[in-house]
Parts: C-alpha cells; structure tokens; sequence
C-alpha cells in the first residue's frame, strides 16, 4: 500500500479535479451558445435555411441517443484528422460542447416557446427587425425559463465528464483509478474522489435550486 | 448523422496527413506514443514523468536519430488514428504484430518477444497450461489484446472474463473473479506484488511466442528505414536487452534473434482507407450486444422506480427518519457520478468480502443511481396532486381507493409519464458504462471489434447508428404505449 495522504497526492487530485471543472465549464458554456444557435436557427422560417434545419435537427436528435462514451471515441478520430494538435483534454471538452449542445437546444428552444406568439406577432407588426424582436421582445422573457434548466444540467454534466478517462484524461474518475492501480484501497481511492464529486455537485445544485426559485418567484406562479 | 459520415469519409480518405521524415527532422522532435498505464514499459514514475522499457527506448531512438524526444500517452483505441493523423510519429506499447493490423499501419523489425504464459495461484491445481482447458475455469484476458483470439484457438473451453487494464487483470485474479491470466508473462507479473498475500504461481513453458514492432504510418519509408537501422543497431550491441533487463530485473524470456532483423517488403499507399466490411459482417454480434445494453437498461429502471417509490413516499410521508434516510440516499447518488459508484461496488466491496460480478455489479450501480432520480421525478409527480383536488373529492364521497384510482393517479400519471420515458433513453445510453466492466454489451463489443482490426472509426460510426435506432425505436413504443394505455402524450 503506498501512501495516499500526502501532498503529491493532493496535488494530483487537485490537478485531476481542474481538469473536471474545464470540461464542465468550458463545454457546456460552448455548449449553451451552439445549443442557442442550433434553438433559433431551427426556430427559423426561411426556406433558403431548410437544409441547415435539418442538419440542426440531425444534430440534436443523434447527439442525444448516442451513449457519450460513443461521442468521445467518434470525436477523437474526428479531431484527429482536421485538428491534429488538438490536446485530449481539448478533445474531451469538445465532445462535452457537442453533447451538450444538443441537450441545451431542447432547454433554449423550450424557453423560446414559452413567449407567447401574440407578442411575437404583434412585434412583427410593428415593425421590429428578427434581431430586435429576439433581443428585445423573446430573450428578456425567455431568459428566466432558459435559466434555471440550464444551469441544472450544467451541474449534472460534471459527473457525466467521468467518462472522459476512457480516453486518457487524468480527471477526477481516472486519478482514482491510477491512485487505485499504485496500490491505494479501492474504497479510499473511489471513495475520496466520490465525495469531491459530491462537494462540486451538491453546493452548485443549490445553487441552481436557489437560481429556480427566484427566477420563478418574478413570473409569477 | 450522414452529412457526418460524409464529411469524415472526405477528410480521411483524402489526405496524407502524417509526418514524413524530413518534416520531423525540420521540427527537430520525434513523437512517440506510449501507454501511461503499462508499467514496466511505461508508466508515471515520481515527479509524474513518463519511465519505463518503452520510454528508454524511445529516447534511445531519438538520440541515435538525432532528435529531440516527444512523449504522448495514448491509449490502446488511439494509436492508430493517433498515427494517421500524425499526432505521433512512431507507436510504442507492446504493438503485436498481425497481417491484420499490417494493413492499416507499418511495423518496424521486431523490438521484443511476447512470450504468452500462465499466471495463477496455488488454488487453481494444474501443472500445465494444457489442463486449462476446462469449463469450470474463468480466463481473465485484456480486452484488445492479442492473446485474446490466440486463447479462443488454443484454449476453447474454460470462461473468459474481459478487462480494461494490466492492473486490473491481476486484482480479478487476486479478488476471484478469475482463475488464471493467460498472458505475457513478463508484462503483467509486476502486478502480482500489489497483492503480497496471494501465492502467485508461474505454469512452466510459453504456449506462443508472438513479437511486437514498432508502429508507424503507412507510406513512410524513408522513416521506416531510418528507425529499422537504428533499432537493428540497438538490438546488435545489446541496448535493447540491457533496457529490458533495467526495467524488468530480468531477462526477456524469449530473445530477438539475429535473422529477424531482416525488413519486411514496401508498405502500401500512404493514407486511411475506409472499409466498412469488416465492421458489417460483425452486424449479428453488435445487435446481440444491444439486446444486453436493453437488458440492462430494462432491469435498472424497473428496480429504480421501486427504489424511487420508496425513497418519494419516505420523503413526503414517512417518519422522520425515513424521509431523512431518503433524502441522503437521493443526495449522494445524484451528486455524484454513476461510474464512479459502481468502480465502488465493483472494485471496493470486494474489500469486505463480497464479489460481484461485472453485468451485476454495473445492474446494482445503475439500479441504485435510478432509483435516486427516480425518486425526484415521482415525487414531483405526486406533489403536483393539488390540495383542492383531493378536498373535491372528499366532498363528493369518493373512497380513498376511488380518490387514489381516478383523481390521483391520472394527474400522477400525467406529469411523471415524460419525464419517465426521457429517463429511460438514459439509462439505455448509461449501460454502455458496462463496457468498463467486462460487460459485453453494444460498447464492449464495439471496443472488442476496433480493439482487434484497428478500424475504429467504422466500428462506431455503426455503433452510433445502433444507438440511434435503439433509442427511437425505445422512444416510440413508449410513445405508443402512452398514448393507447395511458392516455398521455410523450
């Protein structure tokens, strides 16, 4: 048994546990505008951008029933031929923004509908350009139903990113495995990083909780 | 998904993508690939810098080259595409070589042997490696490797249990999940020292000698002769053997002889060619493994929404205790990753004397994580009952059976039916976690199919349309079902 408290050990978790917290934050982050844009571009009536729709329709139905350990492997050997330099870590975060994206089109699109159609046709009528009706009538709506779903999944992400040590990511999933396979106990190395899961998730889960409160208390209920 | 395919075909097929001689020499930096789980040919030593059999010869090679060394770690899926692609210049790691995989990427002369043998303990009573040959025996193998196909020739009868790491091979043995390891020797006996308690045995005589090469893309002789000159050279004044025994502390059991050192004829075209074949004809195999990913998917649910019940009731109306039992339990599987907690059931109960094995271990774990989000669906489905309803009901006189049959449940019904069927898509995409544990399910047959030929990209761009059709036909039966039976739209 080697020696599981001591500061190299710190350090590498800490390290592993950095790792996590970029996938999640950067991927889904990328992951939010795309889904955004995927949302309003199939939100679209131009028939010039029907073939687009249908690629964003593509997107979000496959990326959504494709388990992501697929995703992972399928964007590493994409990546590999257009990106070649590309880092495993930026690899994993991509395949975070991709799957994310498709989730968080679903949750931006349902906020989008949300808006009642009266106001969006009466902005038309008025006049507004698609932008100014997006920016000026939909989001300042759309915004606290987008919010609180959004961030709910983001939080949920962090523990999906587990799977990225499949491709050699030294996150928080993979450090125990290596501290295991040193000859640390199974249930001290999986249990530490089970509770620093636990101690990212449970506070941003408040968070989140706290955030669909609010929000929800100013439409009101 | 096809417009994809297309694209991927486009970039692939194209283009040559890898480094060639002169380019690598412009840069001045020769990149290796390695495994950063194989020690002793390479692993992360003090410090967290790469050591071993494989880096020592890798910088050995870069020296008598007159490079400069860079190390990437790359994992047994990735050499290939990793090679294609030019991220590495040259692929280490116990790379044996097979006419099938000298179809897809170029070997150099033999580096070292493979010489395959019997590790046990004193509970498995056979002196040789002929009498394995018996049902009641369970192999542990690593998935991907060579030996796998060698056993299902040699050794047909006894159970094979598939793993993901070296290391892992040796804990099934020690826990008893397995009998014995038929393998190289001389890479996996290091293991053995993490458990000082069992009595490990070595069965006399190698079955087969196998030998590895070096990788490196197809089409790049000019670095192919350069790197067989340097490695002849090294195996003539003895480097490699000193190497070996510096990091194994001991000899190779078997040597590379003299008359190996003679070069195979030109590769082919330089380059990734799509072929598609080999996967399809593996089409009745992947569709066997989703029969089990749904299995799996069908068990876990079906025991979560019992778990999920309970831990929904015990937080609205159970005692205190319960309703904070219930809580914790929802607290801790929903904050925390499904892999994680059955790396936990599998790899750590073992610890307190139970053993699970692979399919029921990744069952329990998804079983138990569904049953904490379960519990959050269904009792937001019960909570969505309004107090006024059921005062409704109460005034007109209906039983407590009548008020549960046609006001609760309806409403009950109603609300958790979605959230229930997206659920379920979940958790058919969550079994493919059973890969990681031997499990031979869509993933794992996908990964032992590409492990094997090399053709990942094909293997699961197929897996992922399996995926796709699995899921929409899930999401249209329930569908269907919840619109005939139920009367609900999902």
């Amino acid at each position: 048994m080697s020696a599981f408290f001591s500061t190299d050990t710190a350090a590498f978790l800490a390290g592993a546990l950095g790792r996590t917290l970029w996938m999640t934050i950067i991927g889904c982050t990328l992951g939010l505008l795309l889904g955004a844009g995927l949302a309003l571009l199939r939100r679209t009536q131009l028939r010039a951008l029907a073939p687009l729709r249908l690629l964003a329709l593509l997107h979000v139905e496959g990326f959504r029933r494709v388990p992501f350990l697929v995703i992972l492997m399928f964007v590493l050997f994409f990546v590999q031929a257009v990106a070649p330099d590309l880092s495993l870590l930026g690899i994993a975060t991509l395949a975070v923004t991709l799957t994310a994206s498709a989730y968080l089109a679903e949750i931006v699109g349902a906020g989008l509908d949300a808006v009642p159609r009266p106001q969006v046709e009466s902005a038309q009528v008025l006049g507004l350009s698609w932008w100014d009706r997006l920016v000026r009538v939909v989001l300042p709506q759309a915004w606290g139903v987008i919010l609180p779903p959004a961030a709910a999944f983001m939080v949920m992400f962090v523990k999906d990113t587990a799977l990225a040590s499949q491709l050699g990511v030294v996150e928080l999933a993979f450090s125990a495995k290596i501290l295991v396979n040193k000859g640390v106990s199974p249930l001290l190395g999986y249990g530490a990083v089970l509770l620093l899961y636990a101690g990212i998730s449970w506070p941003l889960g408040r968070a989140a909780r706290l955030l669909e409160k609010r929000l929800g208390a100013h439409r009101h209920r | 998904m096809r417009p994809l395919l297309l694209l991927l075909w486009l970039l692939l097929a194209g283009p040559v993508l890898a480094r060639d001689l002169a380019s690598i020499r412009a840069a001045g930096v020769l990149r290796v690939g390695v495994n950063p789980n194989f020690p002793p040919m390479s692993s992360y030593g003090p410090g967290g810098r790469l050591q071993g059999f494989d880096v020592a010869v890798a910088g050995e090679l870069a020296r008598r080259l007159g490079l400069g060394l860079e190390l990437v770690p790359t994992e047994a899926a990735s050499r290939v595409p990793f090679l294609v692609s030019g991220r590495i210049d040259l692929s280490l790691g116990a790379l044996t070589i097979t006419p099938e995989r000298r179809a897809l990427i170029d070997f150099s002369v033999p580096l070292h042997s493979e010489a395959m043998g019997v590790i046990t303990t004193d509970r498995l009573p056979v002196a040789r490696w002929q009498q394995l040959n018996r049902a009641d025996i369970t192999l542990v193998n690593m998935r991907g490797n060579q030996s796998v196909a060698v056993l299902a020739e040699k050794l047909p009868r006894p159970q094979r249990l598939l793993v993901d790491g070296n290391a892992d091979t040796i804990r099934a043995i020690a826990q008893g999940r397995a009998d014995a390891l038929v393998e190289n020797v001389d890479f996996f006996i290091g293991f053995t020292r993490n458990y000082p308690d069992v009595r490990w045995r070595v069965l006399p005589d190698p079955i087969f000698t196998a030998w590895c090469g070096i990788g490196l893309p197809k089409g790049q002789e000019p670095l192919r002769a350069a790197v067989d000159a340097a490695l002849i050279a090294m195996h003539r004044d003895g480097t490699v053997n000193r190497l070996w025994q510096a990091a194994y502390g001991a000899a190779m059991t078997v040597k590379v002889q003299p008359d190996q050192y003679r070069r195979v004829g030109a590769s082919g075209p330089a380059g990734y060619r799509l072929d598609w074949r080999p996967v399809l004809a593996q089409l009745p195999y992947l569709a066997g493994g989703a029969a089990i990913s749904l299995l799996i998917a069908v068990v876990a649910f079906a025991a979560g929404s019992v778990l999920g019940l309970a831990a929904a009731l015990a937080r609205l109306g159970g005692p205190g205790w319960a309703a904070r039992t219930a809580g914790a339990y929802v607290a801790i599987i929903t904050n925390t990753p499904a892999l994680v907690q059955i790396f936990l059931l599998y790899y750590a109960l073992p610890q307190a004397g139970i053993r699970l094995p692979g399919l029921v271990a990744v069952m329990l774990g998804l079983s138990l994580n569904a049953g904490g989000y379960l519990a959050d669906i269904l009792r937001a489905g019960i909570q969505s009952v309004r107090a006024s309803e059921l005062e409704a009901a109460a005034v007109l006189g209906l039983s407590r059976a009548d008020t549960l049959r046609h006001v609760m449940l309806p409403h009950i019904i109603r609300t958790v039916y979605r959230p229930l069927a997206n659920f379920f898509i979940v958790l058919v995409l969550g079994s493919s976690m059973a890969a990681l544990f031997g499990v031979e399910e869509l993933t794992g047959r996908a990964i032992n199919i590409s492990t094997a030929n090399l053709r990942t990209i094909e293997t699961f761009a197929v897996t992922g349309l399996l995926y796709i059709g699995l899921t929409l036909l899930a999401s249209g039966l329930l569908a269907l079902a919840g619109r005939r039976l139920l009367r609900v739209r999902a």
